[in-house]
């Protein structure tokens, strides 16, 4: 897409949004907060973290190891042919 | 007015992102009434992060040990040492994490500065398997 096709695209949009000011700035101070809260780790998220770790290593301590987590004996090499 | 309006906007864009950051930084903080608050009288964001850590390496390590066993046919013609490269971490891998579930289980049964430094310790074990499964990959993969 050209340049004078970019604009002719994307200047109208620009300056319709920019004439709402106050929605633009409605939005911003939203999303300022929504900053501001994301250094905040929530009860629902530590609950979240609490609730895997207790039932995983709980698994574990049953000794209910995952597969993967084990050394298995090693697949079969495959016979080398000769000519 | 239009033009006028656009200038506007342009101005107060940065300074609202520049307040917004400068509030926010990059402070982390629990809040109150969440699981990590039972150990202690107030959040326990020491023991939260340890245990989030804990998660990423458990997961990353799990993710490897999976990788490898749902393709060991195809990753041992490339190369053995795939395999036997991680199976010399897979039993260490399980003893860190038998151990870190004794060391939580006793942190939250007692929590106290000592506990959590086991904790840490084991966590320092489980990041450096990680980093080791995640160089085995990468180096023979190259």
């Amino acid at each position: 897409m050209s340049i004078a096709a970019l604009l002719a695209t994307w200047l109208p949009l620009i300056f319709s949004a920019a004439t709402d000011i106050p929605k633009v700035v409605q939005n911003w101070i939203a999303f300022v907060k929504a900053l501001a809260g994301a250094g905040i780790i929530t009860a629902a998220e530590q609950d979240k973290l609490m609730a895997f770790l207790d039932g995983l290593l709980l698994s574990w301590a049953k000794g209910e190891i995952p597969p993967a987590w084990t050394v298995e004996p090693d697949p079969p090499t495959p016979a080398t042919t000769t000519p | 007015m239009k033009i006028i309006r656009w200038t506007l906007l342009t101005l107060a864009l940065p300074l609202l992102l520049g307040i917004g950051l400068s509030v926010t930084g990059c402070k982390k903080t629990l809040e109150p009434g969440g699981a990590y608050a039972a150990t202690n009288t107030v959040p326990d964001i020491t023991f939260y992060q340890i245990d989030s850590g804990f998660q990423a390496a458990y997961s990353t390590l799990d993710a490897a040990f999976n990788w490898e066993r749902n393709n060991r046919d195809a990753l041992w013609k490339i190369s053995p040492s795939i395999k036997h490269d991680l199976d010399g971490i897979r039993p260490k891998a399980a003893e860190v994490v038998q151990n870190y579930a004794a060391a939580r289980t006793a942190y939250k049964q007692h929590p106290t500065p000592a506990g959590l430094t086991t904790l840490q310790t084991i966590l320092a074990k489980a990041r450096q398997l990680m980093d080791t499964a995640q160089a085995v990959i990468a180096n023979n993969l190259k």
